[in-house]
């Protein structure tokens, strides 16, 4: 079922323009929105999630219009907040009964094997007997996810599900959510380039409410290949690059800079070409040196 | 400096807050109608000045009320703020220290907590200036009256309930525990003061629970202060009040400290509840906090269950399963949560404690009837002197964390994003908050039966226990918590959403003072219910439960609204808050908001039309104008002779099923003035319908419906002596309700009315308006309330007033007893009916009942010992209700014997004590007939520790009132009726049980409650108000019977009576008995007779200090110091000191306190004003331990206690 996202238009009451005519369309499989802090991304996530309502623009998800048909959109919905809390003194088997019967499991003995299933999915079975106010941030955003994937929705909505993990706990976060995608839509919003480039089929990069590119990661990598080029230099001499060349990036690495620079032939001989990734692929975007295939 | 800043930076972030000016704009605005609407209508009446130090005071106290239970977010926020935004490692780690930052924040919140307050001043001053207001009400502005207030009142309530916000939300770490402060502090004022005043009759504890004053200045002040003194004299601070003011800020101070020793700056990392959180550190380890542990390592088994295939379902099941799932958490949420269950069970055991304390009436204990007990267990919503007024209070703070509780646990979100439609969320929570309010309901009901138990009252009423509590009381409560979720959901701020629903429920509860008065306007509000035994729920249910109703579709409109509104996002402006209700308004919600618009115009119409249609509907303010109108219209017929009533001649008919009663009335009017009178005017009675009405030979020349007063022209003028008749018919019968409900005249069981229904001659000064204000506004010229002791017109003219005989045939159901005045002369039954003949064989005043009811009648002849007339006396009871029949028999004979040989003949063939329904205790005296409501049954004596027959008194009072001569409507009538009943009452109580059962009786008579002492006010002569008439005027009567015999105080009395008792005019005032009594009284007691009934006099007398020393074995010599003091007090309350001039005082050596043992001596002494040294030689074995001067308190004088004094050894 794919979700088609049309010039969405979203301002608040303070003035501040949060999406403008954002249009997507995500189909099944991880679907990455990749963009920095305050750039609309869980504006969008909550719209899609019926949360919020757009100024104008229309959301489809199948044959379901999500600004109307809300209650039949949240039966095939999961979503994860990008921040929830949880009752400290409920153990998260009754917390997750609780929103197993929210979500319509009323039958007792099924709602049992739906509970017990997804405990077991995102392996907190043997601690399911203990109270919430004890997990550790992985634990609990695991828990978030029990709660997403009840009722095998549709459509997955993840709201930088990994910030404030630690490495390990990320690894395994993104195994889960992988498993996912297999038959819904998953869409995944972060500003952590990793996130997106180790699991996603398709991404988007969203800035200052603008959708600026809409691609297949690996695709975008390849076309990117050829205009990317390094050099290490000194700290002091970063604003004289600056005024040369399109740096799109700098990186510290043992004491001095690596910047990278786009250009589509080789500036010079002090420039190493390399081979492109996705976080390239992300500040050429931001820098505007790339822009939708569409546009 | 960093203090500086801290201040700085609260301070200002408090200022920007919205709630803190909502705070203030609500207080200024209630302070405003407050004294616009209230004081001002008050200060009409009264006339002081609506901008007095007296009215400033009050409005100070009801603002800072208010305050306490709204205003708790501002201290609250102060520091739990910066823990509950998880600000607080960044403020901690600061380089500040405790004071800084603890003084800092607190003094901020003080400050903005005192320019909030300052609202209650403000408020006066618009009042003062604003268009409209009679410039005679506003006095010259005076700083002093509103700097005392702020100063004795404000300042100190604002900083100890501050202190004690702060304390609570500080140490405890949550914002919400500021409230639980202002519960606390409600509860101390409001029901442990009510409970110490009522139910321990210990006002002057309850002056120390009383946390803001509200005691001193609503009760004291307003009671003792007279209208000069109400506008111009200035708050004082002494006394208890100053007491109390010292008590509360060292409150507030301890509050402080408290939570400077016990605040830290640190990280919480265990989660421990609120208890636990108070609870000093050696305790804590009771309450278990959140153990971590340690998860197993993550290899990521790839699991696929079979669960994966089960879908969830939508149905009616799915969806009364989640209405479940919410209902049940959030009940358990709210029961086993937090204080939750335990505040109920203890509320429960506060009533199984207390209310058998105050199962009494005048002290005398009562049968734990279940209508008694209901009544202390139960109240509607806008009781305002309940203690249950917690109920709602709490119901809205559950409301608040049952609307709020996914959202501030962070699972808002996922919670909102699961298909849950939101008249599901709406509905568990309503459903939770009702099973509360059944909870708590239950627990009361299950206390009422324990009441009953423990007080050896087993007859419960099982279903009227279950209508009262899950019938009436309950729907009171469903109705306010759909208000209070529904304005929650609307409002969307937790803080602002109590807000304003305690301003609705503040307007609920006080619309009737700032001009709200259709019970249509106030929501929730009915006409209220009632139960007795003798007419069950009589008339009251049926209005009640069509005003529910009618609130009901109210509510069913309000929960469209919270359904429209819920709010799910997380854009809270308003706008698109609009756009997604417009969205959510299909299908069934239009149904439903239709058909709750249907209802709400359908029921209310039908409503309407009863309290506006088919009855006429006034306000007081309509209701004024409309006698202002009658005055003006036939004011000038006020001296036109008319013609008075010589015979009544009823035919009556009382259908108890139907609840109708038809009347054909005759009257024979006949002309006992000395003039010609050409025109009657006849007024027909409110209430009943007068469907015919003929005078002799006459037209009617003028009709007033809507007044009611008609006037008819003679064709021959009525000349002095003649007679006419008067030929009249009336119906009864009730056509649904009024604002206060159904008239109950007539009733299944239990039908009283009176003489009222019944047409009356001549214009009827009584009906015309008394209020100074009413009467200005209505362009009326000022009258006196009570004519003047000194007006001789108050005496009545030739042939104004005469008694009457009464001839009654009346017919009711069979199975109840008809009771008319007079003797029973003939009953017969037929066809289910059943008739009576009454008549009065000796004239009585037109003032009599009719009663219809299945009684018992318990009957004694009494036989007066020197004529050897025989007169009947009747009790008649309700079935059951028996209880003190024999003692109203015993009373009434001992009375008769004691009267009719003391003030003259029983004039009446018979005595008749009449039930009718009601709860009251009190009786009430017409001639021949004594009436009393089943309270009176309810009284159960035997259980009374004091052991004082106060029936016994009570009856010999009611009995007295036989013998009384017909009074002048003048100042001081009360006198001649009231004090002289007590009088009377206190001669065959002494004669019947002896001087020391007189004694108790006076001691009862002393207690503060019901009737407080008065200081300030005029001499007894010129008495009206209830303690000079019940308390003031028999004690005076007493005094003089000790300083000259009860023989000749009774002697000057019969005289008196002798004089004025045909019932002819002029009638009696206090002068008349007053020169009686000055005749009996020797030239050395005159001075007395004087103080006591000319002037407003006490005595203040005082033993200061008192030593012995042994003589030899037996004798002793007792020395005591005793200051005297005697004054005067005016009715502006000035003292002027009168001289004492050797007056014979008594004064006594005890062996101690007790007055139950015999006192070793009692003797007579001189007594001069000022100090002086008394001493007396005793013979006695035993040492004496105390002394008194006026030890049985002859004399009026306010402070008993000091008259005593504990020997000293002589040294």
């Amino acid at each position: 079922m794919a979700l088609e996202i049309s010039n969405i238009t979203k301002t608040y009451s303070n003035g501040v323009q949060a999406l403008r005519n954002v249009s997507l369309t995500i189909p099944n499989g991880m679907y990455g929105l990749l963009g920095p802090n305050g750039a609309g991304k869980s504006t969008l996530m909550r719209m899609l999630a019926t949360l919020q309502e757009p100024d104008s623009g229309s959301i489809r998800l199948g044959d379901l219009d999500v600004l109307k048909q809300k209650d039949e959109v949240r039966q095939t919905l999961g979503y994860l907040p990008q921040e929830f809390g949880v009752y400290p003194k409920v153990t998260a088997e009754s917390l997750l009964d609780h929103f197993a019967i929210l979500k319509g499991f009323s039958r007792k003995s099924s709602r049992r094997e739906v509970v017990d299933g997804l405990l077991k999915k995102v392996n907190l079975w043997d601690v399911r007997k203990q109270k919430l106010g004890g997990y550790s941030g992985g634990m609990r955003q695991r828990f978030g996810v029990a709660i997403a994937l009840l009722g095998n929705p549709k459509l997955m909505i993840v709201d930088e599900p990994t910030a404030g993990l630690d490495p390990a706990e990320r690894v395994r976060f993104l195994n889960l959510l992988s498993e996912l995608g297999e038959n819904s839509a998953v869409l995944l919003s972060t500003h952590i380039v990793e996130d997106v480039s180790e699991l996603c089929t398709r991404m988007a990069i969203i800035n200052k409410g603008e959708i600026l590119l809409e691609a297949v990661p690996l695709e975008a990598m390849n076309d990117l290949r050829g205009r990317i080029w390094s050099c290490v230099i000194s700290k002091d001499q970063l604003p004289e690059l600056e005024k040369k060349h399109a740096v799109i990036s700098t990186k510290l690495l043992g004491g001095r800079t690596v910047a990278h620079i786009y250009n589509n032939k080789s500036p010079g001989p002090d420039f190493e070409k390399v081979e492109p990734d996705l976080e390239d692929v992300y500040f050429c975007a931001m820098a505007g040196h790339i822009k939708n295939r569409n546009n | 400096m960093r203090f500086r800043e801290i201040f700085r930076y609260e301070f200002a972030y408090q200022a920007r807050r919205v709630s803190n000016w909502l705070f203030a704009f609500v207080l200024v605005d209630i302070s405003f109608l407050l004294t616009k609407e209230n004081f001002l209508a008050d200060a009409m009446l009264d006339d002081f000045y609506i901008n007095s130090p007296f009215v400033v005071a009050m409005v100070t106290v009801f603002a800072t009320m208010l305050w306490v239970l709204i205003g708790g977010s501002t201290a609250g926020e102060a520091t739990a703020r910066d823990v509950e935004s998880l600000m607080h490692p960044l403020v901690y780690t600061q380089p500040v220290t405790k004071l800084e930052y603890l003084g800092g924040r607190f003094l901020a919140v003080l400050a903005i907590n005192l320019l909030i307050i300052n609202a209650a001043p403000l408020g006066v001053i618009m009042a003062t200036f604003w268009p409209g207001v009679d410039p005679e009400v506003i006095g010259p502005f005076r700083f002093a009256a509103f700097a005392r207030p702020w100063l004795f009142i404000a300042l100190p309530n604002v900083f100890s309930v501050t202190a004690l916000q702060f304390a609570f939300s500080t140490i405890g770490r949550r914002a919400t525990l500021a409230y639980v402060a202002s519960v606390a502090v409600f509860f101390s004022t409001y029901i442990l003061s009510g409970i110490f005043i009522g139910a321990i009759g210990k006002p002057e504890i309850a002056h120390f629970t009383d946390a803001i004053g509200i005691i001193t200045v609503v009760s004291d002040i307003a009671n003792n202060w007279t209208p000069i003194e109400k506008s111009h004299r200035l708050l004082e601070l002494n006394g208890s009040f100053l007491l109390n003011r010292i008590t509360w800020v060292s409150i507030g101070f301890a509050a402080l400290l408290i939570t400077y020793i016990r605040f830290r700056f640190e990280h919480v990392t265990v989660s421990r509840n609120v208890i636990a959180q108070l609870a000093p550190h050696w305790l804590r380890g009771l309450f278990r906090a959140i153990p971590r542990f340690e998860v197993p390592d993550y290899p990521h088994p790839r699991v696929t269950t079979a669960s994966e295939n089960i879908t969830p379902t939508f149905d009616l099941r799915s969806r009364l399963r989640q209405v479940l799932l919410i209902t049940s958490t959030s009940y358990r949420k709210i029961t086993f949560g937090g204080l939750g269950i335990w505040l109920w069970l203890l509320s429960g055991l506060f009533a199984f404690i207390f209310i058998p304390e105050n199962m009494e009436l005048d002290s005398i204990p009562q049968l734990a009837k279940p209508e008694l007990v209901v009544n202390f267990l139960t109240g509607p919503l806008n009781k305002l002197a309940s203690p249950w007024i917690i109920i709602p209070l709490f119901l809205l703070i559950y409301t608040g964390e049952l609307v709020w509780r996914e959202r501030e646990a962070g699972l808002g979100e996922l919670t909102d994003s699961k298909p849950v439609p939101e008249w599901i969320f709406f509905l568990g929570r309503f459903f939770a908050l009702a099973l509360i309010a059944i909870t708590w309901l239950s627990i009361l009901m299950v206390a009422g039966l324990l009441i009953q138990l423990r007080m050896g009252y087993p007859l419960f009423d099982i279903p009227f226990y279950l209508k009262a509590f899950y019938g009436f009381q309950l729907t009171e409560y469903l109705l306010f918590i759909v208000l209070a979720i529904t304005v929650h959901v609307f409002v969307n701020h937790k803080y602002i959403a109590h807000l304003v629903v305690l301003v609705a429920y503040a307007f609920i509860l006080l619309g009737f003072m700032l001009g709200l008065e259709h019970k249509m306007l106030m929501y929730g509000v009915s006409p209220p219910w009632s139960y007795t035994e003798m007419r069950s729920f009589g008339t009251s249910a049926g209005p009640w439960i069509w005003f529910k109703f009618y609130w009901a579709s109210w509510a069913l409109l309000l929960a469209v609204i919270a359904r429209l509104f819920w709010v799910r996002s997380k854009d809270n402006n308003f706008r698109v808050r609009w756009v997604v209700a417009k969205g959510r308004f299909k299908g069934g919600t239009v149904l439903i908001a239709a058909a709750a618009i249907m209802l709400v115009v359908i029921i209310g119409g039908y409503v309407f039309y009863n309290t506006n249609i088919l009855h006429e509907y006034r306000s007081e303010a309509g209701y004024a104008k409309r006698l202002a109108q009658y005055e003006h219209l036939y004011g000038r017929y006020r001296n036109t002779p008319q013609p008075i009533i010589n015979t009544f001649s009823l035919k009556i008919d009382i259908h108890p099923k139907t609840r109708t009663a038809d009347v054909r009335g005759q009257y024979e009017l006949v002309n006992m003035t000395d003039f010609v009178i050409d025109t009657i005017h006849v007024e027909n009675a409110a209430g009943v319908e007068t469907t015919s009405l003929k005078l002799d030979q006459s037209s009617i020349i003028s009709e007033d419906r809507e007044l009611r007063h008609n006037i008819y022209k003679l064709t021959k003028p009525l000349q002095p002596g003649d007679i006419i008749h008067l030929d009249f018919q009336l119906h009864y019968e009730t056509h649904g309700f009024t604002v206060i409900g159904t008239s109950s005249d007539v009733l299944a069981n239990g039908t009283k009315f009176t003489n009222e229904w019944f047409p009356v001659i001549g214009y009827q000064a009584m009906r015309e308006l008394y209020s100074p204000g009413d009467r200005r506004k209505n362009g009326l010229k000022p009258r006196p309330i009570v004519p003047s002791l000194y007006d001789s017109t108050a005496r009545g003219t030739k042939g104004d007033s005469q008694p009457i005989n009464v001839e009654t045939e009346i017919t009711t159901d069979e199975g109840q007893t008809a009771i008319a005045p007079g003797v029973l002369q003939e009953t017969s039954t037929k066809d289910g009916r059943t008739y009576f003949k009454y008549s009065t064989t000796a004239p009585i005043s037109n003032s009599f009942g009719i009663f219809s009811a299945k009684y018992e009648i318990n009957e004694s002849t009494w036989t007066d010992s020197t004529t050897g007339r025989k007169v009947v006396v009747q009790v008649f009871h309700s079935p059951g209700h028996d209880n003190n029949v024999a003692r109203m028999m015993k009373s009434a004979r001992a009375s008769l014997d004691f009267y009719s040989e003391r003030y003259g003949e029983y004039r009446y063939p018979i005595l008749k004590f009449i039930e009718y329904p009601g709860h009251g205790a009190g009786m009430h005296a017409e001639p021949m007939e004594i009436t009393f409501q089943e309270g009176f049954s309810a009284w159960d004596p035997d259980n009374d520790p004091e052991n004082l027959d106060l029936i016994f008194g009570i009856v010999g009072h009611e009995v007295a009132h036989q013998f009384q001569a017909p009074l002048a409507f003048a100042e001081g009538a009360p006198i001649l009726s009231e004090s002289f009943a007590w009088y009377c009452s206190m001669g065959v109580v002494e004669r019947t049980y002896g001087h020391d059962h007189l004694r108790k009786l006076l001691r009862f008579m002393r207690e503060p409650y019901p009737y407080q002492p008065i200081k300030l006010g005029v001499p007894l002569l010129r008495g009206l108000d209830p303690y000079l008439s019940y308390r003031k005027g028999p004690f005076a009567l007493y005094a003089l019977t000790e300083y000259i015999g009860r023989k000749n105080v009774d002697s000057a009395m019969h005289v008196f009576l002798d004089k004025f008792r045909s019932g002819e005019s002029p009638r009696a005032t206090t002068l008349d008995l007053y020169a009686e009594l000055k005749k009996v009284t020797p030239d050395s007691v005159q001075y007395l007779l004087h103080d006591l009934f000319e002037k407003n006099t006490f005595w203040e007398l005082e033993t200061e200090k008192a030593t012995v020393s042994r003589l030899d074995s037996t004798t002793w010599q007792v020395t005591m110091d005793v200051k005297a003091r005697k004054i005067e007090v005016d009715s502006a309350g000035v003292e002027t000191e009168i001289p004492m001039k050797s007056e014979w005082l008594e004064v006594g050596v005890f062996e101690n306190r007790a007055l139950s043992r015999p006192p070793i001596l009692i003797t007579k002494r001189q007594i001069d004003s000022g100090d002086q040294t008394i001493s007396i030689e005793v013979k006695s074995a035993i040492k004496p331990e105390r002394v008194a001067i006026d030890p049985y308190h002859v004399l009026i004088d306010l402070d008993t206690d000091n008259n005593y004094k504990r020997i000293r050894d002589e040294k």
